[in-house]
C-alpha cells in the first residue's frame, strides 16, 4: 500500500497568523501597555534650512504631565542614526537641514499633554534658502551637508563596450527625459516602538520593523551602551514595504533615550501626518535616457544619466542608487552601456527604501524607451522584448553571464497568452471606433530583479536561524529576518517542515528577536525566503545528522547511509524505522543535541566600483506585465481594466501567498502610476493624509490576474528565488504604454494624474 | 464627563473629555484593541465599529455624543469557539496579510451582509470602499467575502 507523501512546500497552506489576525487579537505596538508607561513626542524643525539661534524649553517643561524634554546635549552616547555613511544626527545641534528634522524629545503622561508642550517650545532660527530639487541641487554651489564637498551623496558609473562609437552608427536613436515623484509607503500601521528597561537593565524595544539589528545598533549608539545590553523584539507589523527598513532606528532611539532618562516605559507612535512628513519614501528621480537600436530592432547601446533626490542625509541612498543603476537597462543583453548614477542632496526629508529600491523610477524610463523604439521600428512591443530579452548565456550590463533559471522569455510568452494579447488589441481598436470619449489601450513592460542584497550588501549578506526539536517531535524555529505581513513565518514553516519531512502543523515560528539569532541583515531585497530558508535548511540538516548519529550509536541502524526523513517517519533503505515522534523522544532520553543555530552565506558576488562590472547578484527574477486601460477623455482619468502580471521567481513555496504578493505589489504600482502624488511647499509636505495623498481603494484597481512561471533555482531553498518587490516595479511603464496605445499621448512624468495627462494632450 | 455605553453587550461607564474620540475610549479605556488607528481622520476605515448597528469610523466620533448607545467591535461578532463566515472566508481566500486593516474590513462586510438576500459585486465593493488595504490589492478580500456570502446562503446577482 502506498502512503500519501506529506508535502508542505508548493502548497497553499493557510498563513499561521491568519486566524489571530481575523479575530483581531494580534498585538501591534500600539496595542501593548506597560505599568507606568509614558508617551513620547518630538519637537521638529518648521523650516527646511537654517541655523538655530535660540531654543527655549522652559515654558514647555512646566506643563503639568510633562516628565522630561531632551535636546542633543542629553544624549549619553553619540548623536547619530547609523546607516551607511553615518552623516545623520538624531537631533539637530545647530544646523537644520529639512522640515520635520527632530530637535527636542518629549515624554509625558499623554499625547495631548505633549502636543501642548510642543506648542510652547520657542525656537529662533536664521533661515537659509533651501535646495529643493535635483536640478537646484546640481546647480547649488553650497553643499546641503558641509561634511560633503558637493551635493553628490553617491555616484556610480557603469561603462561597458564602445558607447560613443555605437551611437554614431546606430540605425535609430531615442532620447528622452523622465521624471518621477515620491512614493509614500502608506503602510496602514504607522511607525511605532515601545522601550523599557527590562530585567538586568537590558533596554528592550518592542516594535514594528524590518531589521531589529539596525534598531539595536541605533539604540546602543545613542545610549552609549553595549549592543548586548539592548534587545529588540518584533511585534505584529502592520505593513512595511521598505518604509520600516532603516527609519525604525530613529523611532527606537527616541523611545530608548526617553525611557533611559525617565526610568519608565515609553511608547512612541507616529500620527499619520507625522509619519508622512518625516519618514522615508521612494526617491523622486530625473533621468536622461538615450537608447540606440540597429535596423532589426536589437538594442545596441544605452547612455543614461540617472539622478535620485536623496534628501538631507545619505541614509540608504547609496544602496538604492546602486540597485537602480544595475537595473537601468532592463532585462536585455546590450554590449555598449554607459550609466552615470547620482544621489543628490536636497533640503528635504531623507528618501530611502521602498519596494523596488531605486528601480521603478528607471524601469519607467527604460520600458517607455523600448515602447517608443518598437513603434519607430514598426515592431510589435511584445516582439521587441522577445527579441532583446535575456536568454541562457546572455550578459548583463555589469558583465555577468546568466547561466541558470532565466525566465524572462517564459514570462512574456505565458503572459501574452493569458492576456490574449492579439485578440484584446483588436477589441480595443473596435471599442475606440465606437466610443468618442472613452478610449482603451493595451500596454506591456518587462523587468528583472537581482535577488538579495548583492555585491553592495557587504557584511549584511548572511542569515542565521535557530531550530529546536522537542521530545514530542514538534519543532520551533526563529530567524533574523522579519514578518511584516508578507507571510514569511508561514513560508519558513513550510521550508522547516519539508526539510524534516514532517507535517506543517508540527512546526512553530517564534517571535523575531535579537536575543535568539545573530545579525542577519535587514528584511529587504526580497531576500527572506532565500536567506532564512537556506539558514533553516542548514540547521535542520545538522539536527538530522545528530539524530542519525544517535541511531547508529544505539545500534538502531548499522550504517548512517540511506536514511530518509519523510511522511512523519524515519526510513532506512526505504524501510520505516520508526515515527519521527518516537525518534525525538528516544533522542531526548539519550541526551542528543536537539537545538542548532545555523549560519548561511550566499554565493559570492563581485563588483568593481570604477566601471560597474562584476557578478552583481546571485540570481535574478523576472516579470512581464500586460495591462488594458480605459481613459475617459472628459476627465482624463485612467482606469485599469485587466492587469496580468506574469512572474518567474524560481519554484513557488506557497502559491496563494505568492499571488497575494503579486496582487498587492501590482496595486501599489497602480497607485504609483496613477494616483499617488506628493506636493510640497518650501520643503514641507502638504499631502500628509489619505485624503490628499490618495492610495488605491477597492474601486480603483481593476481585475488582477497573477500569472506564475516556475523555473527552479538550484541554490534556492526548494528552488525558490525571491519576489516581494517585482510586482510593483514595472506597473508605471506598463500603464504609460497602454495610455499611449489608447490615445497616442506619451507620458514622461509619473504619476499620470488627470492633470498630467491633460497637460500632455493639450501640448500636442 | 461620564458616559454609559453598551459595548459588545456589556454596559460600560467611562470618564471622557469633550474631545475624547470613541476610538480612544474603546482602545485606551476599555482595552479593546481590534479597532485600529490608521489615520484618525476618517480616511482609512481601520477603526470601523458598529454604532447602534451602523458602521462608523470611530476615530471621527466624539465619545460624549454616543452616550447611551450600543457599540459592537470585531470582538462582539467573533464566536467564542470557531470563527464567523467572513473571518473564515478571508483566511481561506488569503485575504489577510499584515492584518491591520482586517478588523475594519470584517466590520464593513458584516454590516453589508446583514439582512441581505442577494447583492452584486459592485455593491459589495462600494460597501468596502471606505476601508483601505495597502497589502493585498483587495482581490483576495473580495474573494473572501464571496466565500462568506456563499456560506451564509447570500446570492450574487449578475
Ligand atoms: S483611524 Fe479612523 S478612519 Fe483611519
Ligand atoms: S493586510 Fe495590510 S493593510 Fe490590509
Amino acid at each position: 500500500m502506498k502512503k500519501e507523501n506529506i508535502k508542505s512546500v508548493g502548497r497553499s497552506v493557510k498563513r499561521i497568523d491568519a486566524e489571530e489576525k481575523a479575530r483581531g487579537t494580534s498585538l501591534y505596538v500600539d496595542d501593548i501597555k506597560f505599568p507606568g508607561m509614558l508617551y513620547a513626542g518630538v519637537f521638529r524643525s518648521p523650516i527646511a534650512s537654517g541655523t538655530i539661534i535660540k531654543l527655549d524649553i522652559t515654558k514647555a517643561k512646566k506643563v503639568k504631565g510633562i516628565v522630561t524634554i531632551l535636546t542633543y546635549k542629553d544624549i549619553p552616547g553619540k548623536n547619530l542614526v547609523p546607516v551607511v555613511f553615518n552623516d545623520q544626527p538624531l537631533l539637530v545641534e545647530k544646523e537644520i537641514r529639512y522640515v520635520g528634522e527632530p530637535i527636542c524629545l518629549i515624554a509625558g503622561e499623554s499625547k495631548e499633554i505633549i502636543k501642548k508642550a510642543i506648542s510652547l517650545i520657542e525656537l529662533t532660527v536664521k533661515e537659509r534658502k533651501p535646495v529643493l530639487s535635483i536640478k537646484e541641487s546640481l546647480k547649488s554651489k553650497k553643499a546641503v551637508n558641509p561634511e560633503y564637498k558637493d551635493n553628490i551623496l553617491q555616484y556610480y558609473p557603469i561603462e561597458r563596450g564602445k558607447v560613443d562609437k555605437i551611437f554614431k552608427k546606430a540605425h535609430l536613436i531615442i532620447e528622452n527625459e523622465y521624471e518621477t515623484n515620491y512614493q509614500e509607503h502608506a503602510y496602514l500601521e504607522t511607525q511605532g516602538m515601545v522601550a523599557l528597561e527590562e530585567m538586568n537593565g537590558i533596554m528592550t524595544l518592542y516594535g514594528s520593523m524590518q531589521c531589529p539589528f539596525y534598531v539595536q545598533e541605533g539604540v546602543a549608539t545613542v545610549l552609549g551602551t553595549d549592543y548586548s545590553k539592548v534587545s529588540v523584539k518584533l511585534m505584529t507589523t502592520g505593513g512595511a514595504f521598505g518604509g520600516k527598513e532603516d527609519v525604525p532606528s530613529i523611532i527606537g532611539e527616541i523611545a530608548a533615550l526617553l525611557s533611559k532618562k525617565t526610568k519608565r516605559p515609553i511608547k512612541f507612535t507616529l500620527s499619520r501626518e507625522e509619519d508622512i512628513e518625516t519618514m522615508s519614501k521612494r526617491h523622486p528621480s530625473y533621468t536622461k535616457y538615450r537608447s540606440a537600436f540597429d535596423k532589426d530592432g536589437k538594442l545596441v547601446g544605452v547612455d543614461i544619466d540617472y539622478y535620485l533626490d536623496g534628501g538631507a542625509y545619505s541614509t540608504l541612498s547609496p544602496i538604492v542608487l546602486w540597485r537602480g543603476v544595475i537595473h537601468a537597462i532592463g532585462p536585455y543583453d546590450c554590449g555598449n552601456v554607459r550609466i552615470n548614477g547620482y544621489a543628490m542632496a536636497t533640503n528635504k526629508v531623507p528618501s530611502g527604501a521602498y519596494r523596488g529600491f531605486g528601480t521603478p523610477q528607471i524601469i519607467f524610463a527604460a520600458e517607455t524607451q523600448m515602447d517608443i523604439a518598437a513603434e519607430k521600428l514598426g515592431l510589435d512591443p511584445v516582439k521587441i522584448r522577445e527579441k532583446n530579452c535575456f536568454k541562457k548565456g546572455s550578459i548583463t550590463s555589469t558583465g555577468q553571464v546568466l547561466k541558470e533559471s532565466i525566465g524572462i522569455l517564459d514570462t512574456i510568452k505565458k503572459g501574452k497568452k493569458s492576456f490574449n494579447y492579439s485578440e484584446r488589441k483588436k477589441n480595443t481598436e473596435k471599442f475606440n471606433k465606437k466610443h468618442k470619449n472613452l478610449k482603451r489601450g493595451v500596454g506591456v513592460a518587462s523587468l528583472f530583479y537581482g535577488v538579495g542584497l548583492g555585491a553592495r550588501g557587504g557584511p549584511l549578506q548572511k542569515g542565521s536561524a535557530l531550530v529546536s526539536l522537542f521530545k514530542d517531535g514538534s519543532v520551533q524555529f526563529s530567524v533574523g529576518t522579519t514578518e511584516m505581513g508578507q507571510g514569511m513565518y508561514t513560508v519558513l514553516s513550510q521550508i522547516t517542515a519539508e526539510s524534516f519531512g514532517i507535517s506543517f502543523e508540527k512546526v512553530h515560528a517564534t517571535r523575531i528577536s535579537t536575543e535568539k539569532v545573530s545579525d542577519s541583515g535587514p528584511t529587504v531585497a526580497s531576500r527572506a525566503t532565500f536567506i532564512s530558508g537556506n539558514a533553516i535548511k542548514v540547521a535542520v540538516k545538522r539536527l538530522k545528522k545528530n539524530l542519525t548519529e544517535f541511531m547508529f550509536k544505539e545500534k538502531i541502524i548499522n550504517s548512517m547511509k540511506n536514511i530518509e526523513f519523510k511522511n512523519n517517519n524515519v526510513y532506512k533503505n526505504g524501510k520505516k524505522l520508526m515515527s519521527f515522534t518516537e525518534l525525538a523522544m528516544k533522542a531526548w532520553l539519550g541526551r542528543v543535541k536537539m537545538i542548532e543555530a545555523s549560519w548561511y552565506l550566499p554565493p559570492e558576488t563581485t563588483y568593481d566600483i570604477k566601471d560597474g562590472q562584476g557578478d552583481a547578484y546571485v540570481t535574478y527574477s523576472y516579470v512581464t506585465n500586460f495591462v488594458e486601460v480605459e481613459i475617459d477623455l472628459r476627465t482624463y482619468r485612467t482606469q485599469v481594466i485587466d492587469l496580468f502580471s506574469s512572474e518567474e521567481f524560481g519554484n513557488v513555496i506557497n502559491p496563494q501567498l505568492a499571488e497575494g504578493q503579486i496582487e498587492g505589489g501590482n496595486v501599489q504600482g497602480i497607485g504609483y502610476a496613477l494616483f499617488e502624488n506628493t506636493v510640497l511647499s518650501k520643503g514641507k509636505i502638504l499631502t500628509n493624509s489619505f485624503s490628499t495623498y490618495t492610495i488605491p481603494t477597492i474601486l480603483d484597481v481593476g481585475e488582477l490576474h497573477p500569472v506564475i512561471v516556475e523555473k527552479k533555482f538550484k541554490e534556492g531553498p526548494f528552488g525558490a528565488k525571491g519576489m516581494g518587490e517585482m510586482p510593483l516595479m514595472g506597473i508605471a511603464p506598463t500603464i504609460g504604454n497602454a495610455i499611449y496605445n489608447a490615445i497616442g499621448t506619451r507620458l514622461y512624468k509619473v504619476p499620470f494624474t488627470p492633470v498630467e495627462v491633460y497637460e500632455e494632450i493639450k501640448d500636442r | 464627563m461620564n458616559i454609559k455605553i453598551k459595548v459588545n453587550g456589556q454596559l460600560r461607564s467611562v470618564e471622557v473629555e469633550h474631545n475624547t474620540t470613541l476610538l480612544q475610549v474603546i482602545r485606551k479605556d476599555l482595552n479593546i484593541t481590534s479597532p485600529k488607528s490608521g489615520c484618525e481622520k476618517g480616511e482609512c476605515g481601520a477603526c470601523t465599529v458598529l454604532l447602534d448597528g451602523k458602521p462608523i469610523t470611530s476615530c471621527l466620533v466624539l465619545a460624549f455624543t454616543v452616550d447611551g448607545s450600543e457599540i459592537t467591535t470585531l470582538e462582539g461578532i467573533t464566536p467564542k469557539d470557531g470563527l464567523n463566515p467572513i473571518q473564515k472566508g478571508l483566511i481561506n481566500a488569503g485575504g489577510i496579510q499584515c492584518g491591520f486593516c482586517t478588523p475594519g474590513f470584517i466590520m464593513s462586510g458584516h454590516n453589508f451582509f446583514s439582512k441581505k438576500e442577494d447583492f452584486t459585486i459592485d455593491e459589495l465593493k462600494r460597501a468596502l470602499s471606505g476601508n483601505l488595504c495597502r497589502c493585498t490589492g483587495y482581490k483576495k478580500i473580495v474573494d473572501g467575502m464571496l466565500l462568506a456570502a456563499k456560506e451564509m446562503g447570500i446570492k450574487v446577482k449578475k
